[in-house]
């Protein structure tokens, strides 16, 4: 059921893709997520040492023996990161799917390919999906504008996207924003999508490493609860509309620099947050789709649950005739 | 296909045409219906008059279920509406304020649809007695909020009992299946038909919004006072980058909606200093915005210019390049949205044989 050029080309049951989150995706929810039948992505530059993610995907293959993927974030840091070290180290543990974003992989393509590893690369234009198709890249991720994280500056939604990003290449097209339901999945595939990444959905699931709290924060929020920050940057990012995610908007209308916002918007403030679950001096990501989420389920009854739905849906064309 | 707004209309395809101001005339609105959709008449920019005028060129166009759409923030709303009811017109979709008429239009065995981009408006409307939802997503032309199509729909099908028109985004029949998938029971289009054959819109602006990508338009309440989006070219530019409220253009654009739209001097004061309340309200710097956005929309819908004026495009322009006819548009959409279920279905049973 639901089998996709997707869930061919990765080797696993679900068209379901759990999306790397920083300081989220490690070994326990990535884990999760291949053993449920999805694809787990494992975040890795923001482990401070290639040994260091090393150390996690060994962690991970202890805990499933399914596939699961690394992603490497090719954007400028603060401090430069060897890039070629973190490819290496996935290959070498035997990564054979590799998740590139924030710039195009074809550096590092050829490495990756000899390796006989499977390039999807993840983007918020269509031209850069092209790119990557052009490149060597096995399948892409479009995000849409209600997308958490990074959804870029063209504001194009999901549901725009999705039908353009298939017909603009001919890798499989996995769709990335406004979906955490077996509705949103099988929308996506009706658009043209061959497989859905899901964040915000995985981030109020019981296996996140999250805080509690946030967690069951995300279960109360509405859909216009959420907002685009460093748009100034020309770097937008979907975050939880808070007094401090105010203040920053605040300081962007007023023209603030990335020195000054950058105290505000560091990775460091958001890691200590999910620590604690004290979000008074942190961003913290969403999509527009966090109205959706009502409950904590465990990875495995969310991934159960939308595909029972996803089969009741298509049941029910087919029973109402719209299907035939 | 059949659901329930097919059923309940007595239509043959879940395809509405979207209302739009001056471009919704009699032969589009009457086009569309008879091809299986439901044709739209915007009243919107016409004196009751012109609105009882239309309705009845409509009918001699066509046999077929047609509708209206009146926004309520208009001054002469009332007037129009009147006459809408008078004319026993089948389907009335209102937006931008609350209906008072809904037994009325109910009492001659009328529709209406209320059109929506908040779940708390959709919960409101259900309450107040419509039989539909028009629920418009952030990517479409106007007047979308910030939720966008794929997480609004499931929302409001989830708060309310209503069968729901999907508006934003849509172009083809993938959007069409999906929008079905998500819990809508047909779709609205206003970009897809603006771009037919049979569209009054000026030839120039029409193949500007062809050449468009999905990310070449702007979304602001700049244009006519609402959050809205339209073409970006050098006129919406323009209008976006100005500081401060249009007063003396908003004056002089007030000037000619009030012959447009026959109204008294009296009335247009009094409209324009009138602090409106609820999801209608608008405060008289957005009047005068309505007011300018009026002179701007006709520039580029009768002459082609963009350069001055604008023209409301959604983000589906990104997934057109052609300029098909009304019935053409209606043919294809169908035909592939029902390959795309079938599709979905098919999987369905393969599944449940396992």
């Amino acid at each position: 059921m639901l089998k996709t050029r997707v869930t061919e080309m990765f080797g696993i049951e679900y068209p379901i893709i759990a999306g790397p989150m920083a300081y989220i995706s490690g070994a326990e929810l990535v884990s999760a997520v291949s053993n449920a039948g999805g694809l787990g992505i494992l975040v890795s530059v923001t482990h401070p040492t290639p040994q260091a993610l090393r150390e996690e995907i060994k962690k991970t293959k202890s805990l499933t023996d399914k596939p699961f993927a690394v992603n490497v974030t090719l954007l400028p840091t603060l401090h430069p990161v060897n890039y070629e070290e973190y490819f290496a180290a996935a290959i070498e543990e035997g990564i054979k799917i590799i998740e590139t974003s924030g710039r195009s992989p074809e550096p590092y393509m050829k490495l990756l390919k000899d390796a006989g590893a499977k390039v999807v690369h993840r983007a918020a234009r269509i031209r850069d999906i092209k790119t990557a198709e052009r490149v060597g890249a096995d399948a892409v991720t479009i995000l849409g504008y209600e997308a958490a994280g990074v959804p870029g500056m063209e504001d194009v939604t999901s549901l725009v996207r999705i039908p353009i990003a298939a017909d603009s290449v001919k890798v499989p097209v996995i769709a990335a924003g406004g979906i955490a339901d077996a509705r949103g999945l099988v929308a996506a595939l009706a658009l043209g999508a061959e497989g859905v990444l899901m964040g915000t959905r995985f981030l109020a699931s019981k296996e996140c490493p999250v805080h509690p709290k946030i967690k069951e924060w995300m279960t109360e929020l509405a859909e216009t609860d959420t907002v685009l920050i460093q748009r100034s940057l020309s770097n937008p990012s979907r975050v939880v509309r808070t007094d401090f995610t105010q203040k920053i908007l605040d300081m962007e209308e007023k023209g603030a620099t990335l020195e000054e916002l950058a105290p505000l918007i560091s990775g460091q403030n958001r890691q200590g947050a999910y620590v604690t679950g004290d979000i008074s001096d942190s961003t913290i990501s969403a999509g527009q789709i966090v109205g959706l989420i009502h409950n904590v389920p465990s990875v495995k009854e969310l991934i159960d649950g939308i595909i029972s739905e996803a089969k009741v849906i298509m049941q029910r064309l087919q029973n109402t005739g719209l299907g035939n | 296909m059949k659901t329930r707004i097919t059923e309940l209309f007595g239509i043959k395809h879940p395809i509405m045409l979207a209302g739009m101001s001056w471009i919704t005339e009699p032969k589009i609105v009457s086009a569309v219906s008879n091809a299986g959709g439901l044709g739209i008449l915007a009243t919107g920019p016409l004196s009751p008059d012109e609105t009882r005028k239309q309705i009845k060129q409509i009918r001699e166009l066509t046999d077929k279920p047609f509708g209206v759409n009146q926004p309520l923030s208009s001054p002469i709303s009332k007037a129009n509406i009147d006459v809408i009811i008078e004319e026993k017109v089948p389907i009335v979709n209102y937006a931008l304020g609350r209906p008072w008429f809904i037994d009325q239009v109910h009492e001659y065995g009328g529709k209406v649809i209320g059109t929506i981009a908040m779940v708390r408006h959709a919960v409101r409307a259900e309450q107040l007695g419509c039989d539909v939802l028009s629920v418009t997503g952030h990517e479409a032309a106007a007047h979308g909020a910030d939720t966008t199509t794929m997480v609004l729909i499931p929302l409001v099908a989830s708060a309310v009992k209503l069968p729901l028109l999907a508006a934003g985004g849509f172009f083809d029949g993938r959007g069409l299946a999906a929008a079905i998938v998500l819990g809508a029971d047909a779709i609205s289009m206003g970009t897809r038909f603006t771009l037919t054959k049979e569209s009054i819109v000026h030839q120039k602006a029409k193949e500007l919004m062809l050449k468009g990508g999905a990310e070449d338009t702007l979304y602001s309440d700049r244009f006519d006072g609402m959050p809205g989006r339209v073409l970006k070219a050098k006129g919406a530019e323009d209008m976006m980058n100005k500081k401060g409220i249009p007063l003396f253009g908003g004056i002089a654009a007030a000037m000619q909606v009030r012959k447009l739209l026959k109204m008294s001097w009296g009335d247009l004061i009094s409209s324009a200093i009138t602090m409106r309340k609820g999801e209608g309200g608008r405060n008289v710097f957005q009047q005068l915005r309505f007011a300018g956005g009026s002179v701007g929309q006709q520039r580029a819908i009768y002459d082609g210019d963009t350069d001055v004026g604008f023209i409301f495009s959604g983000q589906a322009q990104g997934g057109m390049n052609d300029l098909p006819t009304v019935a053409e548009v209606i043919e294809r959409i169908v035909k592939e949205a029902e390959e795309a279920l079938a599709m979905g279905a098919a999987k369905a049973q393969g599944a449940a044989k396992k």
